[in-house]
């Protein structure tokens, strides 16, 4: 056991050992309807619904926040534990197998984006805030367009003075052919999920590479450039982190709501159309 | 049309709106406080003509009876009121008294009703209000309040038998202190027998202090003398020391302030011109200067002051100090132990605005030194400092912390960016818990995964509370939380210009359409906002509760031991 006291906190494995005790229980109870030939299914059935309840007081909780109820943490807590509980009921009701009606297999599929989308957003919330801290100054997800924006008209106007004042064309033909895509939207949007320094060590390249052509003056606007590069590029590695933190929950909250509506759908054909 | 505007423009909040008491006080009774010995010499003629003397007693005075043992402050309560004893006698001791003792169960600002009627009764429309039923003209109140008023009831002879006390007669001035400097009240008062007070609520005693030179020198005189003796009282090394040698350390003691008392002005305007903030130190009074001959032992008394070192050709900060901290004790060790050539080992400069008392070696030698315990003398420290909540925090750390003025926060709110998942889920339960109206921005300056939100500290010294014309912005009692009053708030926005950390926010109301109230020149009625830390819910600040991982606190900035654990 002290391998997993140094992994976990005490906290976490009485809560993991309730979780396992709630388990046993189930398991225990569905074999022995099973072997006493009752249908074992209507109860882990209802065992299934009564855990997404559960699940779904975390929802509850937000919008009642004004009530002392406990704290939001606590109950996120109950939520990743009955989330565990939840897995394992579900499996135990779908047998260990894929369902072949077409219902049942939405139904299935339904369950399984919430699982998974819930597990990749319980592993994102742990990892992408240290990376954005990182990062720098952390920046509002909702400001980033006009942060970008910014950059795009300063990017432009030192491209615009360098061929009116500076009567060069190296900077320029680089903002046609290149710097202004970059500066239009979101970019490697991929990468920076990634973690990969890959393209803006390209544009830094390109920009470097276009050094050589240029006065003192030039190269002046040529560095101006390059800190709004990095800015930009700073700007899309938040906006794809950030995103990220965002994109989960559109997997995972829509299709809880379509899951209920299946789910109670099933329970109605369930009851109308069982043979026992 | 014309009724449409009369409507609106009695939406704007005038100063005397409220009186401190039911009423304002009648004519004979102003006649009567005018008359006291305090207000001796207070000429009317002094004052503006907008704001007469006579208006002020009236409004911001109010009349107060407790019967015997009747608890009038206790010790440890944010007072914002003066005391003039007209009848009877008080007796004060300097121990606080909790609500138990006084057979009080804590009184609950709401109840389960309210709180799920405010869940569904939230406004569509931002910074609604609702119309005022505004009473257009106020009864006079009486000589006679009508009900006693204590905060409840102790058996005084028992009490004096325990503590030592002190004894206030008709016509003595007592709550000065606390309604002077925004701090907890330093002693209890309770009523030696049928006691008739008059109150004066802070904004009064301010304007008062301001027109007529008279009354002010003789209040800061009743401060300076019951002031220092409080403060020594307080401050944790003159525990051992007895009155006879307390009283005379505080004959002997000089006040001195630094600083300026409007600091936050242009400390607002540096921190908007450039995030760089090395060069706040800069503009930071210097009270005495490393290697400077030691002139007497420093105590806080009011404010912060920042203890720097000289490292190469700048200075680096090596503590910050506030109330009850003391500057300059191992020198002054050093120098009674014998040693010679001793020198200051670092240098204190001013924050802002700081109050410091300074106390001469001779007597820190004779009285404070004997018998003081081993823990407040160190040779690796500069400074002596008040409180078990410090621990050491990074250099950087510490200048983010001291050059932003962050210290002043005791109730800030921190993000921890480590695991903010940027949901605002703190954001929208702020808007619940105020008619869908978020009071603060999730966004401040940051420091590694610290980022010190623009949410109200609840501060220490709560400069936002200085200019209130209608004393609208003002201390909680009990807790100390800095509220606002929206139904006194007159939108001058003299607390929003004055907060250096831009906390609090102006915003235009509402009816009920959603269309801006005007007042009778047709211009918009605003209204200063900001946290005021769910002092009505039953949970306490809603942005905690909301929290889903734990990435937000609401924490004293000094307390670095608590706040540099929870940053992990």
């Amino acid at each position: 056991m002290a391998w997993l006291s140094g992994l976990f906190s005490r906290t976490t494995v009485v809560n993991l050992a309730v979780v396992g005790v709630a388990l046993a229980l189930f398991f225990l109870e569905n074999w022995r309807r099973d072997v006493a030939l009752h249908d074992a299914q209507f109860y882990s059935g209802w065992v299934l619904l009564a855990c997404m309840a559960v699940m779904m007081l975390l929802t509850w909780r937000k919008k009642v926040v004004i009530l002392p109820f406990g704290r939001v943490r606590l109950w996120l807590l109950v939520h990743y534990y009955a989330a565990f509980l939840t897995v394992a009921v579900f499996i135990a009701h779908t047998k260990y197998r894929i369902p072949n009606s077409p219902l049942e297999l939405l139904l299935w599929s339904v369950f399984v984006l919430v699982a998974l989308s819930g597990l990749a957003g319980a592993i994102m919330t742990t990892i992408i805030p240290p990376r954005l801290e990182a990062q720098g100054e952390r920046i509002l997800f909702e400001r980033i367009p006009v942060f970008r924006a910014q950059l795009a008209e300063q990017a432009e106007a030192i491209a615009r003075d360098s061929v009116t004042d500076g009567n060069t064309r190296s900077i320029a033909k680089l903002y046609v052919d290149r710097l202004g895509a970059f500066f239009a939207g979101p970019r490697n949007v991929l990468s920076h999920v990634m973690g990969s320094k890959v393209p803006l060590a390209r544009i830094l390249g390109e920009l470097s590479a276009i050094e050589r052509y240029l006065d003192e003056a030039g190269k002046a606007r040529l560095a101006k450039m390059r800190d709004l590069v990095e800015a930009k590029s700073n700007l899309d590695f938040h906006y794809a982190n950030g995103g990220l933190l965002r994109l989960w929950l559109f997997l995972h909250v829509p299709p809880t709501y379509a899951l209920l509506v299946a789910t109670a759908l099933h329970v109605v054909l369930e009851y109308a159309f069982t043979t026992s | 049309m014309a009724e449409l505007d009369s409507e609106t423009g009695e939406e704007r909040n005038r100063r005397w709106d409220e009186p401190f008491g039911d009423a304002p006080l009648d004519a004979d009774t102003v006649a009567r406080v005018l008359s006291l010995p305090i207000f001796a010499n207070v000429d009317p003629a002094e004052f503006r003509t907008s704001l007469p003397l006579d208006q002020i007693i009236a409004n911001d005075g109010r009349l107060r009876r407790f019967q015997r043992n009747e608890v009038i402050i206790r010790k440890g309560d944010y007072g914002n009121s003066l005391f003039v004893i007209l009848e009877g006698a008080v007796v004060g001791l300097r121990i606080s008294i909790d609500a138990e003792m006084l057979g009080q169960a804590p009184n609950p600002r709401t109840n389960w009703w309210r709180s799920i009627a405010q869940l569904f009764t939230r406004p569509n429309v931002p910074e609604y209000r609702p119309a005022r039923r505004r009473r257009h003209r106020h009864d006079i109140q009486p000589l006679q309040p009508q009900v006693p008023s204590g905060l409840g009831k102790v058996e005084i002879d028992d009490l004096k038998s325990r503590y030592s006390t002190f004894t206030l007669e008709a016509n003595q001035v007592f709550g000065e202190l606390a309604a002077l400097t925004r701090s907890p009240r330093t002693a209890t008062v309770i009523a030696a027998e049928d006691t008739l007070l008059f109150e004066l609520r802070w904004q009064g005693l301010r304007d008062i202090r301001t027109w007529s030179t008279p009354f002010r020198q003789r209040i800061d005189r009743i401060y300076r003398e019951r002031g220092l003796v409080s403060r020594l009282g307080e401050c944790p090394i003159f525990h051992h020391v007895d009155q006879r040698a307390l009283d005379e350390i505080a004959k002997e003691s000089l006040f001195e302030t630094y600083g300026n008392v409007d600091w936050m002005y242009r400390f607002k305007r540096e921190i908007e011109q450039s995030s760089d903030t090395s060069r706040i130190i800069e503009q930071e009074t210097v009270i005495c200067g490393q290697g400077d001959h030691v002139d007497g032992l420093l105590l806080i008394n009011r404010g912060f002051a920042r203890v720097t070192e000289h490292v190469d050709h700048g200075e680096r900060a090596v503590e910050h100090l506030s109330v009850n901290d003391v500057f300059g004790l191992d020198e002054i060790a050093d120098i009674a132990a014998g040693r010679t050539g001793v020198t200051l080992k670092a240098s204190l400069r001013a924050i802002g605005y700081v109050d410091v008392v300074r106390i001469p070696t001779k007597l820190v030698s004779k009285y404070v030194l004997p018998g003081l315990p081993p823990r407040f003398l160190s040779n690796e420290r500069a400074v002596q400092i008040n409180g078990a909540g410090r621990a050491e925090m990074p250099q950087e750390m510490m200048d983010f912390i001291v050059d932003h003025r962050f210290i002043n926060g005791e109730k800030a709110m921190v993000i921890n960016l480590d695991r903010c998942v940027g949901c605002d889920d703190c954001v929208k339960a702020c808007a619940t818990a105020h008619g869908n109206n978020p009071r603060f921005t999730r966004h401040g300056f940051s420091y590694h995964n610290a980022m010190v939100v623009n949410a109200c500290m609840h501060c220490t010294d709560p400069v936002c509370l200085i200019g209130c014309p209608t004393g609208a912005i003002h201390r909680d009692e009990g807790s100390g939380t800095v509220i606002i009053n929206d139904s006194t708030c007159i939108g001058c926005a003299t607390c929003a210009n004055s907060c250096p950390y831009d906390n609090i926010k102006m915003v235009d109301i509402r009816d009920k359409t959603g269309a801006f109230l005007l007042d009778g020149e047709g211009l918009p009625i605003s209204r200063a906002t900001k946290c005021d830390l769910c002092v009505d819910q039953l949970t306490g600040p809603a942005c905690v509760q909301a929290c889903p991982h734990d990435a937000l606190i609401r924490i004293d900035i000094r307390d670095s031991k608590k706040l540099m654990a929870w940053l992990g």
